[in-house]
């Protein structure tokens, strides 16, 4: 079958269009097998079908064709070898480390590391340890511990590619996982997953990576295909290969064959290629206003805020704006927490709110504002102290204590376990 | 329902005025009306802007009577301007050419409609439900408009270290309270019209924006001679851009309006080029003023356009004036002091290496759909045309655009922002709208689009 059409069946069309004028091309053309807009469909469906048959022979493991099945470790599974934590059903919360230092370790039934190339944790914190690890053992090699570092990407741990040069060969017996440094926050072992690498369960977890929802949270404003970077190969770089096959092939053809170039071809074979990926894109963005009107859909502006993630600062924030003086009364927001101290001043807008950072702190470092300068506070200005160590305050006494020794009367209008709303007397 | 009356009155409004105004100043050119629609939001919701600092000045506390009263005066006025010209009448002139359309052509074009207000109507639908989410917006713009809906004029925003030695309680603070007012005013207009404040839907002028970029995107093409599929394809093209759409889906922020004007600055430039026609320098000149005036670095934006104007009014001249630009670009890298502090930037001599980042985001992540992959290769195909007299105009100010990104991100503090991926895609966002133009300019002078060669020859 030739792909070079012959005939322009479109060309009344596209001219009538305002296209450029291919109709010359048409018209010196010899009648075609397909038409135009086929031709560049077709070429870019099997530029795209070469395209997936590399990503497949790229990142699926030894045995493509045969019965691999997936292997999962639940976080139970695990025995806890460093630091501290528990089981919690089928996952395993690490909660505190020992000598900077927290590890578990499981014993698992043999399996042929070439066949399973790909490792995958889940693991949840809301803050979690700054280095992570997974290591494993060989039956080959026992006496030997080999890792690989783990990072942390929208959430989710990054999906390990692993090869003999990394060690993972041979036979493995054991795996572990090891975290450094402070836990902040527990981290939750939910399961080590070694999903199968045959060429169908590599084709298929290609499909589900072009196709997974990317939600359109803050981080999206800048860079929104964050978790792209986990993927085999993105979908558009994937698409823009694709493109650029299909048109090499159709050129080459037209050279081989010393046919005329159709030009209406590359740009079905663009157009093709920008409209499925944007078919894609438009799924994903049906799902995310689906998921908002399921969360946001019939509420009020501040019900909205309470339904949203930060949801507990929203209503702290709310329950001090009712302790509060009408606004305009001065409320400074002060937290070793730059983000938490900028959420609760948006909410209380508009009172005359600080948060004691300029732009230029901010770029800086990103945590705890600096003590206010106590000569510029006044009597009625208010202060919400939220997980701040920049001064403290001293019930007994009624003061702002500040480092240097500097003390300031003030009183307590809302004390909570996590947040202190007091005003200068 | 109320509230949705409330919204289209927040839209028509500005929308309706500008549309009038931007007609009646240029009634007596053969451009087709759309373009008067596409440039009409913006430039109404601009007027209303102007309206409110005036008022504000004034000391008269804001309200939608006294706000709309003068604009919807100008746009009594217009109309009666226009009524003679009988231009009013035909504001859809730009689409009549439908009608000879054949059905498969007549197919692809609604299929792209329809792509296209699908995704529009999806963007309206999460604008109105979603609270505020990007950091910026509650940071630094939602703060300003939060206030000044409150107390019915622009109170002042001061520095985080003035604020505690500020006389009275009416100064305020935000991340950066040196930041123009008129994207905050184009919400707390928007909160006026409903009557209270709402952080989702205040957000609606975003949506409107992105609509009316697209009908001014589809009229300017009809104008460069693309037919009706064509032009849609390129509009849809636009607005299917992903992060132009997460920019409308999670609104709240300049930079959508950065680029919706400048690219309509442009894209008015370059028809002015084309046309001599003075409605277009016009035209130019407003969304440029706009540009300006939505954030600091509109101003650099407009500069960028500056050696456009030159080179249409005399190419050698301006090559001339690039080519002495880039080499005191390189003098200035070989001789120049290490650092220099301009507006917010501090320019390095020292090359920061981000280009894998670039590279990632323009190419690889689906940011762009396939977009980058265009435009380097329709710019490498023709780049024997992009200097010459029909081109040399829109060639240059793209290369003074992309001349501002790289200066941007290889050899100023910004580059942080690029390694810590805040401003990668929002700068290269700014010109986007224009340089999709570009390409559609650049194929339309070439002999490729219009001819069948043979390859062998």
């Amino acid at each position: 079958v030739t792909l070079v059409p012959e005939s322009m069946p479109g060309a009344p069309a596209i001219s009538a269009a305002g296209g450029p004028a291919s109709a010359v091309g048409a018209a010196a053309a010899a009648p075609a097998r397909w038409p135009w807009w086929a031709s560049g469909a077709v070429l870019f469906a099997v530029a795209l079908a070469g395209v997936l048959v590399w990503i497949v022979a790229k990142n699926s493991g030894a045995e493509r064709f045969g019965a691999v099945p997936p292997r999962t470790v639940n976080g139970a599974a695990f025995q806890l070898t460093h630091g501290g934590g528990h089981p919690s059903g089928t996952s395993f919360i690490l909660e505190s480390a020992q000598d900077g230092l927290v590890s578990l370790s499981a014993e698992i039934p043999p399996l042929a590391a070439e066949k399973y190339p790909r490792i995958e944790w889940d693991l949840r914190s809301v803050d979690p340890p700054n280095e992570l690890a997974f290591a494993w053992r060989t039956r080959e090699n026992p006496r030997r511990t080999y890792s690989k570092p783990l990072f942390w990407l929208s959430g989710r741990i990054v999906p390990l590619r692993l090869d003999a040069n990394d060690g993972w060969r041979g036979t493995i017996t054991g795996v572990a996982l090891v975290a450094r440094g402070n836990m902040q926050a527990p981290l939750e072992v939910r399961s080590l997953n070694l999903p199968s690498a045959t060429a169908g369960a590599t084709l298929a977890e290609t499909f589900a990576q072009w196709g997974a929802h990317f939600p359109l949270k803050g981080y999206a404003i800048t860079f929104p295909f964050d978790a792209e970077r986990a993927h085999f190969m993105p979908v558009a770089k994937a698409f823009a290969i694709a493109c650029g096959l299909a048109l090499v092939v159709y050129l080459g053809l037209a050279y081989v064959r010393r046919r005329p170039i159709d030009w209406r071809v590359p740009w079905a074979i663009f157009a093709a290629a920008w409209i499925v990926l944007d078919l894609r894109w438009q799924v994903d963005l049906g799902r995310e206003v689906a998921a908002a009107a399921e969360r946001f859909g019939g509420k009020t502006s501040e019900e909205k805020a309470l339904a949203a993630d930060d949801a507990v600062l929203v209503a702290l924030a709310q329950e001090l704006r009712r302790a509060l003086p009408p606004p305009p009364a001065r409320v400074l927001v002060l937290s070793d927490n730059g983000l938490i101290s900028l959420r609760v001043a948006h909410f209380l807008y508009p009172y005359n709110v600080s948060r004691n950072r300029s732009a230029r702190d901010e770029e800086r470092e990103k945590g705890r504002a600096p003590a206010p300068n106590r000569a510029t506070l006044r009597s009625g200005d208010h202060l919400v102290l939220l997980f701040y160590s920049g001064f403290r305050y001293d019930a007994d006494k009624g003061q702002l204590i500040w480092p240097g020794g500097d003390t300031l009367a003030a009183e307590v209008v809302v004390a909570k376990p996590d947040a202190l709303l007091v005003r200068i007397k | 329902m109320r509230d949705a009356i409330a919204l289209a009155l927040s839209i028509a409004v500005p929308w309706i005025a500008g549309t009038l105004c931007v007609r009646a100043a240029t009634g007596g050119s053969p451009q087709p009306a759309a373009i008067a629609i596409g440039y009409g939001y913006l430039t109404g919701l601009f007027g209303v802007t102007l309206v409110m600092r005036a008022l504000s000045l004034a000391g008269q506390r804001w309200s939608v009577v006294w706000i709309a009263a003068p604009i919807m005066l100008l746009a009594l006025a217009a109309w009666f301007r226009l009524r003679p010209l009988g231009a009013a009448r035909s504001p859809m002139r730009a689409l009549g050419a439908l009608a000879t359309l054949t059905g498969a052509a007549r197919a692809i074009f609604a299929l792209l409609v329809l792509l296209t207000c699908v995704r529009l109507l999806m963007l309206g639908v999460e604008v109105v439900l979603v609270p505020l989410v990007p950091y910026d917006a509650f940071a630094q713009w939602a703060t300003k408009s939060r206030v000044w809906y409150e107390y019915g004029r622009m109170v002042p925003f001061v520095q985080a270290s003035e604020w505690g030695s500020a006389a009275g309680t009416m100064y305020f603070t935000d991340s950066h309270p040196e930041y123009p007012g008129t994207v905050p005013l184009f919400q707390v207009w928007t909160a006026l019209c409903l009557g209270r404040w709402d952080e989702s839907l205040v957000n609606v002028p975003w949506v409107a924006a992105c609509v009316s970029l697209g009908i001014a995107f589809y009229a300017q093409l009809r104008r460069l001679d693309f037919g009706p599929v064509k032009a849609m394809f390129g509009t849809y093209a636009l607005l299917s851009l992903p992060f132009l759409t997460i920019h409308v889906a999670l609104a709240g922020i300049a930079d959508l309006f950065v680029a919706i004007a400048y690219g309509l600055a442009a894209i008015a430039m370059w028809q002015w080029a084309i046309t001599r026609q003075g409605s277009d320098a016009g035209l130019a000149v407003v969304m440029a003023i706009v540009c300006a005036s939505v954030k600091m670095e509109g101003s650099l934006w407009v500069l960028t356009l500056v050696p456009g104007v030159v080179t249409a009014l005399h190419r050698r001249l301006g090559l001339a004036m690039m080519g002495a630009a880039a080499a005191a670009a390189a003098l200035y890298l070989a001789f120049g002091p290490s650092e220099l502090r301009l507006l917010r930037y501090t320019l390095r001599t020292r090359f920061v290496d981000v280009s894998d980042l670039v590279y990632e985001h323009l190419f690889v992540m689906d940011n762009w759909h396939l977009l980058w992959y265009a435009i380097v290769a329709v710019v490498v195909v023709h780049v024997r045309t992009l200097f010459g007299s029909r081109l040399a105009p829109m060639t240059v100010t793209m290369l003074a655009a992309v001349a501002f990104v790289g200066v941007v991100f290889f050899f100023s503090s910004a580059s942080g922002g690029v390694r810590d991926e805040s401003i990668t895609n929002r700068l290269v966002m700014h010109a986007v709208p224009a340089f999709v133009f570009y390409i559609a300019l650049i194929l339309r002078s070439s002999q490729h689009q219009a001819k069948t060669a043979p390859l062998y020859t």
